[in-house]
């Protein structure tokens, strides 16, 4: 991957300036009294601040996308390029030419794009897409959270909490079960 | 646009179809039959269910929620008493091990006389994500290993694992060692310093921590995109050519979409597993560092001494042959072996080739290990 747009990396980039001011302009809005008559409530902040969250996210989303599509096309150009398609020899005359002809096209885009792949700059933007997408996904979570908290039902968070305490019951109870079968089998021997 | 004019060059254009008459009419057919043959295709994948696979008759000895713990009838009336538990990985479903009668690697282990046990996954529930390891490797495989060794009145058994369930295998049997005969691993992944597949870039620059605080398990999409990079033209795009080549050859599509079937039953990864995968095994590499914790438990692998052998597939895309042929110097059993085999990380267990090659090979090395 030649053109590395790692979004942590470049620091001169446009899109960065972009979302720069956009954050900007939105503290203004969210400095707004935290009590007073004047205040919002605190789902209200809460939701301002996921919604903000969400519209960044999104557009990171879109710049990670942006890249990952520039890359593939580049990749996808780049060996095409390679392939001469005016020699005799991928004339396309017959069937068996065009047999021929595609297990070399084939060859040549998977060499072009397994060399993509295996870059450790294309392993990053693979993981900051997929790490947006999970960031957006944990933002709307939040926002459904505030709703399911004011109808008096559990959070994500509350019934993670339960589910990792069962499991570590569930550990301990294991434990425990196979130290009685030691115990069991060493007293069955002495027995013996 | 190269290849339009191209595909334009040899069927519309004037000069050309002057040029070469007879070619032109060959391959206007050569279009309509693939057109024809497109429309079988789409046929063929409509409804996955139909496609029949792990037909080895069998029992089921326990199913929870996590597992099933299958028993396959055996052949003879005596079979070898050693028995052997095969650990299948948590990646795609454990049919593949019994694809079909003439491919079973199963059916083969059978009819060269053993008694053959399979741990076959059930895909977890988000209600599992706190599952990782230790309770896989100290609780589940325990239990099986645990009930075939009470129900056979034996003391040992073979642990034989594939691919992750090969990892596993070897986890276990460091911590188990004495239920353990001998150990037979096919393709473990074990030293991901020497991994240069494009699976092990992914694993090692992910933000692993952030994705399952987002999704819990790691979704069979997200699994998929990643196995969809690994030779995406020679493999998977030319296969289709082949099958549409092949189109009308009964037994050729049944098997073709046996395959197809497996490589896209894709079920999800606990997240406390996938987290300990990528962060551990593939980002720090603690297995063959002998620094991986189960529990409060180390992994260590030098303290393996029972007889292994390790095969590993010199064509394969997916686990690293050097990652796996790693495990031989770092365990202390004497009576250790490294099969390598020209072929790829599924012709390993479901191929003519491997039927052929692989599975006499290992039943010989076994067959002497194994109490008759």
């Amino acid at each position: 991957m030649s053109d590395s747009l790692s979004f942590h990396e470049n620091t001169n980039n446009q899109f960065e300036e972009v979302l720069k001011k956009y954050q900007e302009f939105w503290k203004k809005f969210y400095n707004i009294p935290k009590f007073s008559p004047f205040s919002l409530t605190e789902e209200t902040s809460n939701l301002i601040q996921n919604l903000q969250d969400l519209i960044l996210i999104t557009s990171k989303i879109q710049y990670f996308n942006l890249n990952y599509v520039t890359q593939i096309n580049k990749t996808y150009t780049e060996a095409l390029d390679k392939i001469p398609p005016n020699k005799s020899e991928y004339s396309l005359q017959s069937e068996h030419d065009i047999k021929k002809y595609r297990s070399f096209l084939l060859g040549t885009l998977e060499e072009s794009f397994t060399n993509l792949f295996q870059s450790r700059d294309f392993g990053v933007l693979v993981s900051d897409l997929m790490g947006a997408y999970s960031e957006y996904n944990k933002i709307l979570r939040n926002i459904s959270n505030t709703y399911l908290l004011s109808l008096n039902l559990s959070s994500k968070e509350d019934i993670d909490g339960l589910l990792k305490d069962m499991q570590e019951l569930k550990r301990e109870v294991r434990d425990l079960r196979k130290s009685i079968d030691i115990i069991m089998s060493e007293d069955n021997q002495v027995a013996k | 646009m190269k290849i339009i004019k191209l595909l334009n060059n040899t069927t519309t254009n004037p000069t050309s179809q002057e040029k070469y008459p007879n070619v032109s009419i060959s391959l206007d057919k050569y279009n309509h039959d693939l057109s024809e043959k497109i429309d079988k295709f789409t046929q063929l994948y409509q409804n996955p269910k139909d496609i029949d696979v792990g037909s080895t008759e069998h029992q089921i000895l326990k199913e929870t929620n996590i597992y099933r713990l299958l028993h396959y009838k055996p052949i003879f009336k005596r079979p070898i008493k050693t028995p052997i538990l095969v650990v299948y990985a948590l990646i795609n479903r454990s049919y593949i091990l019994d694809l079909q009668g003439d491919k079973s690697w199963i059916k083969n282990l059978l009819f060269q006389g053993y008694d053959v046990y399979l741990i076959d996954w059930k895909p977890p529930t988000a209600n599992d994500k706190y599952i990782n390891f230790d309770d896989y490797v100290n609780d589940f495989i325990d239990d099986c290993v645990n009930l075939i060794l009470n129900q056979s009145s034996l003391d040992k058994l073979t642990l034989h694992g594939y691919c992750m369930g090969a990892s596993m295998s070897v986890m276990y049997t460091t911590l188990h060692q004495r239920k353990i005969k001998n150990l037979v691993t096919l393709a473990p992944v074990i030293d991901t310093s020497k991994d240069t597949t494009v699976i092990g870039n992914f694993g090692r620059t992910l933000d692993v921590d952030k994705i399952i605080s987002s999704v819990g398990n790691m979704p069979p999409q997200l699994l998929r995109t990643c196995f969809s990079a690994l030779k995406p033209f020679k493999q998977g795009m030319n296969k289709y050519f082949t099958l549409l080549e092949h189109i009308d050859d009964k037994k050729f599509v049944q098997n073709f979409l046996r395959i197809e079937k497996w490589l896209y039953d894709v079920p999800p990864i606990t997240g406390e597993v996938f987290k300990q995968w990528i962060k551990d095994i593939y980002q720090n590499n603690l297995l063959a560092k002998n620094q991986l914790k189960l529990g409060s438990k180390v992994i260590d692998l030098s303290k393996i001494y029972i007889p292994l052998l390790n095969i590993v597939a010199d064509e394969d895309h997916l686990v690293s042959p050097e990652g796996s042929a790693a495990l031989n110097n770092l365990v202390s059993s004497t009576d250790r072996r490294l099969m390598r085999f020209p072929t790829g990380h599924v012709g390993l267990i479901a191929s003519s080739y491997s039927q052929l090659n692989v599975l006499p090979r290992m039943g010989k090395w076994l067959f002497s290990r194994s109490d008759k």
